[in-house]
């Protein structure tokens, strides 16, 4: 990079890093994890600055390296599937913050969904990037996305059934 | 919970849990540093095998049977103004009485030179070279190459009017390619075939310029080059030319894995080209079982590929 390139990049790691870890937090579940994306989206993007500056939006190419390097980190662990615990929400047990609750078991189903459907949820309902959008990011049409995210929340849907059936038990106990 | 409540629920889950943790603020220092410092080894390796294959070729210090003379072209190469090199002798006299246009980029590209005196890197002028000639032997991407920028690649207008000459097929051995493999030594493609001569670029050792390029005549054998990369980009560029739209599905399943079918669909391993008019190959990687090359297939960007051990494209465009 030269010189004249780094108060430019400089400005773009301040002004986006946030919520370029953000969408990685959201996609990996892992603080750790985010931050190691997040920091090789950056050298990534500082490598190839002089491409992406006369881009019309670095900001599209800086979250297209992440979203793909967040697959390949999942391929590579293919196989060694990790879902959080669940945070010792009892069966029966009356949440009065059942929100809270519901939310919580989505982010877990979440991260237990294939690396390709929780990226279209991430960035249809975090990022709110529409169908064209999303399917020019990730290199698939828009009628894969569409698809993919009606899947993704069928089995989100099964999650919070299944809460809202512990809530209903719980307080019928 | 109806559909569109689930979908607010998910919204809101989303916000809730990127705030529980706050974002790490990233040193630019150390970013800028840690590129540096890996682009300055691909860099010593780049010119370490250019070094090791032009003393292998021999033709800096001594004549070789099987190298032949470089096609003399005729003197007819775009009038162009060299930008003077921080070594050329071009007086600045020379360059005022240049085109208002070409003064304009001479003087663009003097700033540039003042400003980095350094080498420029001979793998990156061999590809900035070798890509130019295709566009340029390419009638669709012809316009694309600027004679100023392609003779500010050679040490002096003489070598860019000799070697470039009036339709740069000089650099190319004499002959009109669509494909290149740049691995140390060039190798050039028409179609899926290699030619048997290969060009070998001599460079300025202090300015890392284009000072001469010879053509040597190539060994047969499948061994030399790369069958899958020539096969498959060579194959699309072919089908490309004649039109043959079923090419690129039988193509793909012989030269590019299931997996990566299956994730990057009908344009797979090409970044979503669908018509390339030409392929070069260069800077490769290996690991253990697989190996890489970054290629382009006329856009503005490269893309890495990766091979693996079944002679097979399993990865391209990061994925």
């Amino acid at each position: 990079m030269r010189s004249a390139d780094v108060p430019a990049f400089t400005a773009f790691v301040h002004a986006r890093s946030s919520a370029l870890f953000r969408t990685a937090l959201l996609l990996t579940g892992e603080r750790h994890v985010a931050d190691d994306l997040v920091q090789s989206t950056l050298e990534q993007v500082c490598r190839h600055w002089r491409k992406i500056r006369s881009a019309d939006a670095p900001e599209a190419y800086a979250r297209r390296i992440l979203v793909n390097l967040a697959n390949d980190r999942w391929r590579k662990l293919r196989g060694h599937k990790e879902v959080p615990l669940d945070d010792g929400v009892e069966d029966g047990f009356v949440d009065p913050y059942k929100g809270l609750v519901v939310r919580d078991a989505l982010m877990r189903e979440l991260q237990s969904l294939p690396i390709g459907m929780r990226t279209v949820l991430v960035l249809r309902y975090f990022e709110d990037l529409d169908d064209a959008e999303i399917g020019h990011l990730m290199n698939i049409s828009a009628g894969s996305v569409r698809s993919q995210v009606a899947r993704g929340l069928s089995k989100l849907r099964s999650t919070v059934d299944a809460q809202a059936v512990h809530s209903r038990s719980g307080g019928a106990a | 919970m109806k559909d569109h409540e689930l979908e607010q629920e998910l919204a809101a889950a989303m916000r809730d849990r990127s705030r529980q943790e706050p974002p790490y603020s990233y040193d630019v220092d150390g970013l800028i540093g840690s590129v540096r410092r890996r682009r300055r080894r691909l860099q010593a390796g780049a010119a370490a095998a250019v070094a090791i294959v032009a003393l292998g070729a021999g033709f800096l210090s001594r004549p070789d049977h099987d190298r032949v003379s470089l096609p003399v072209q005729a003197p007819t190469a775009s009038s162009v103004v060299l930008p003077p090199s921080p070594t050329a002798s071009t007086s600045a006299s020379a360059s005022a009485s240049a085109s208002a246009s070409a003064s304009a980029s001479a003087s663009a590209s003097t700033s540039t030179a003042a400003s980095a005196p350094k080498p420029a890197d001979p793998a990156r002028t061999t590809n900035t070279l070798f890509l130019a000639a295709l566009r340029y032997q390419n009638p669709a991407t012809r316009s694309q190459v600027d004679p100023v920028e392609v003779a500010a690649l050679f040490a002096d207008e003489s070598a860019y009017r000799r070697i470039w000459g009036a339709d740069s097929t000089g650099v190319t051995c004499g002959s009109s390619v669509d494909g290149v493999l740049a691995a140390g030594e060039v190798l050039l493609y028409q179609g899926v075939e290699r030619l048997d001569r290969a060009p070998a670029p001599t460079f300025d050792g202090s300015t890392g310029k284009v000072t001469d390029l010879t053509c040597r005549t190539v060994a047969g054998g499948s061994k030399v080059g790369d069958p899958t990369v020539s096969g498959f980009y060579g194959g699309l560029v072919t089908a490309a030319k004649s039109g043959d739209s079923t090419a690129m599905s039988r193509l793909g399943r012989q030269f590019v894995t299931a997996n990566l079918r299956s994730a990057q669909g009908p344009t797979a391993g090409t970044c979503s080209s669908t018509t390339p008019p030409f392929w070069l190959a260069d800077n490769p990687s290996s690991g253990t079982l697989t190996h890489g090359w970054t290629v382009n297939l006329g856009g503005p960007y490269d893309f890495p590929i990766e091979i693996d051990e079944n002679a097979k494209v399993a990865t391209a465009c990061g994925k």
